[in-house]
């Protein structure tokens, strides 16, 4: 028992939250005594509220970062070590365990002294806290199909605000699958990560790249650009940006009464507007093979190499005045219109040719010094 | 094998190119030369992938410039382009910027450690390799953007004039000798701008003389006399060619002072 306390309890248990504690109680405490009014009984609740949700959320936050493998020297120590899937991590668990049971019971307790709006309320902080630290950690381990679950339902608790009982009750089932990922993950135990596999030239060169070592022209004239994304992955991206974007403009409208379609509209016309322009700036990068007085000049008005990126932002900007309207003949309702649109322009903006790794090869732009910010024009 | 073809090139409304027709085979080492502002910096940024033409096209290997991804890939991993003034980090180290640019060429990384010591001994930049670019002079960064490109291994090297940019005189020894080696390769192909005679007729298989856009000529040291009945050194034979009427222009001032 002596050997469980000191090898598990102390290192999970956040010993440190007593010294944050007590002379929060002392105050809480003290203020009872000097005001033993009913509303100052009703005024601590939102300190308390917010004091144990935030502990509490920080703590289920840490643990995931506490104790998971995925930090590369944690992760370097295990895989040299006689660790075996099924055993117990060195430096303590990820998964939940009974100390967290004690620390969730113990400030359920804390909740009879010092009063909360809603006594779940702390407890829906932890498991937010907890699976957001699982969710970094499959970014970590890219466990691609598990954060996609994770983004396929996370919304739902956006949903359910006005039950508390059954956001709790969706979080503890997130939870649960977050320990079964978890599960299959250490099963899987000693894994292929990038760190293990990488050509430690390749890493020196992204690495030189990085730190800036290769600028103009080796930099640019490289072979190291990224190969474009498939087409699955924009469908999957452009998905799952409709599912948010209706969920938060759902949450925005049923959270307030004044907030109408009406009102979130606009702020999707802005970003009709915006994705055009960031596509064209993004390929702007380059500079034009010929100045636009050269053009005029020479007569030569279209470079068709050069000016090809200027046809996607105007196909954008057509579907921008166009398709929501079309929506709206359909009979679909206003602000679904523009998520579908939105979700629409997102696809053709990431789609629509060049890609950018065909414009970075065959592109017909000029790289120019950048110690030479003006281009000759002669 | 480098193809340039038919190609125009201008950056506002003076053509700096004007139907410029250049074939240099592999394993030759021609030099550019010509008055300044005539288009020699131009013609190297093309062939090196820094400019597209606006007219014409330029083939390395027989593959297009810029026509198809795998083929720029492959041109870029066979060719190495320094500029006149590279830009050069001020806070890395000589010798880490020499290695990162031979490994992007993913030059094996023994012989990639060897070659960038021997270089930059050859250099004069032992002592200084291990500071930081920042504390070096012009000439020192001149000669640092030489050892970098010649540590690619690259077959086809694209040289902004090399031997300008405040080399010492052994450095300018060093880099004449190297280039002379590699030129006597049937596997190294270097096309390169320089503006002094001197130094290129001994090391250069053919000379293109550039001038108002347009390749004048382009030829073996002898074939340039042939072609301007000129006996002299290569400098008058380039006077010759260029402007065909300068003796008597000077001649015409001199005359006049004196009168």
């Amino acid at each position: 028992m002596k050997r469980i306390f000191s090898k598990t309890f102390f290192r999970v248990c956040p010993i440190g939250y007593i010294y944050i504690l007590i002379p929060y109680l002392a105050i809480i405490y003290g203020l009872q005594k000097i005001f033993p009014f009913p509303e100052v009984r009703e005024a601590i609740k939102y300190p308390n509220t917010i004091c144990f949700s935030f502990l509490l959320g920080f703590y289920g936050f840490w643990r995931v970062l506490r104790f998971h493998p995925f930090f590369k020297r944690y992760l370097m120590q295990l895989t040299l070590s006689p660790w075996q899937a099924g055993k117990p991590l060195p430096y303590g668990p990820v998964h939940l365990c009974w100390i967290d049971a004690i620390v969730l019971t113990l400030f359920i307790l804390l909740e009879i002294l010092c009063p909360v709006l809603h006594w779940t309320l702390p407890l829906i902080a932890f498991f937010a806290g907890y699976n957001l630290g699982l969710f970094f950690s499959l970014f970590m381990t890219k466990q691609v199909n598990h954060i996609l679950l994770y983004l396929l339902f996370a919304p739902f608790f956006i949903y359910l605000y006005s039950n508390i009982n059954i956001t709790l009750a969706c979080l503890v089932g997130l939870t649960f699958f977050s320990q079964w990922t978890m599960y299959r993950y250490f099963k899987q135990f000693p894994w292929n990560t990038p760190w293990w596999t990488e050509n430690p030239i390749e890493k020196f060169k992204k690495e030189a790249l990085r730190r800036r070592v290769i600028r103009w022209p080796f930099r640019e004239l490289c072979n190291t650009k990224a190969e474009s994304n498939t087409l699955t992955q924009h469908v999957v991206t452009v998905i799952f940006v409709f599912w948010w974007t209706h969920t938060i403009s759902w949450f925005f409208i049923h959270s307030d009464p004044e907030i109408t379609p009406e009102i979130i509209a606009p702020y999707y016309i802005i970003a009709f507007i915006g994705i055009p322009f960031i596509r064209l700036v993004a390929y702007l990068v380059y500079r034009p093979p010929i100045s636009l007085f050269g053009r005029f000049a020479t007569g030569q008005l279209i470079v068709p190499g050069y000016d090809k990126i200027f046809i996607a932002p105007i196909i954008l900007i057509l579907v921008g005045i166009f398709v929501p309207g079309l929506f709206s003949r359909l009979g679909i309702p206003e602000l679904i219109a523009c998520e579908l649109n939105l979700s629409l322009l997102l696809f053709l903006a990431i789609q629509l040719p060049p890609s950018y790794e065909k414009w970075h090869y065959t592109g017909q732009y000029h790289i120019i010094n950048p110690q030479r910010r003006t281009q000759r024009n002669r | 094998m480098i193809r340039v073809e038919n190609v125009w090139h201008h950056y506002g409304i003076r053509p700096i190119l004007k139907n410029v027709s250049l074939q240099v085979e592999e394993g030759q080492l021609v030099a550019l030369m010509g008055p300044n502002g005539m288009g020699k910096s131009t013609l190297l940024a093309l062939i090196g992938g820094l400019l597209s033409p606006l007219k014409g096209h330029v083939e390395i290997n027989g593959l297009k410039r810029r026509s198809s991804i795998d083929a720029e890939k492959a041109i870029r991993k066979k060719m190495v382009y320094l500029p006149d003034r590279p830009y050069l980090p001020p806070d890395v180290t000589g010798r880490e910027y020499v290695l990162a640019i031979g490994r992007l060429y993913d030059v094996e990384e023994q012989r990639l450690m060897e070659q960038t010591d021997k270089l930059l001994s050859i250099f004069d930049l032992d002592k200084n390799a291990d500071s930081t670019i920042q504390s070096y002079s012009t000439g020192q960064q001149k000669k640092i953007g030489i050892c970098a490109a010649l540590a690619t291994e690259a077959p086809i090297l694209i040289l902004d004039e090399p031997f300008s940019g405040g080399l010492d005189s052994s450095a300018l020894l060093a880099l004449s000798k190297i280039l002379k080696k590699l030129a006597q390769r049937k596997d190294v192909t270097v096309v390169m701008a320089v503006p002094v005679p001197e130094l290129v007729e001994p090391l250069a298989h053919k000379i293109a003389v550039i001038a108002d856009g347009q390749i004048l000529a382009c030829d073996n040291a002898d074939g340039l006399r042939k072609k301007t009945d000129c006996t002299g050194n290569l400098l008058e034979v380039l006077e010759a060619l260029i402007h065909p009427k300068s003796n008597k222009d000077i001649e015409d001032y001199l005359e006049r002072k004196r009168s």
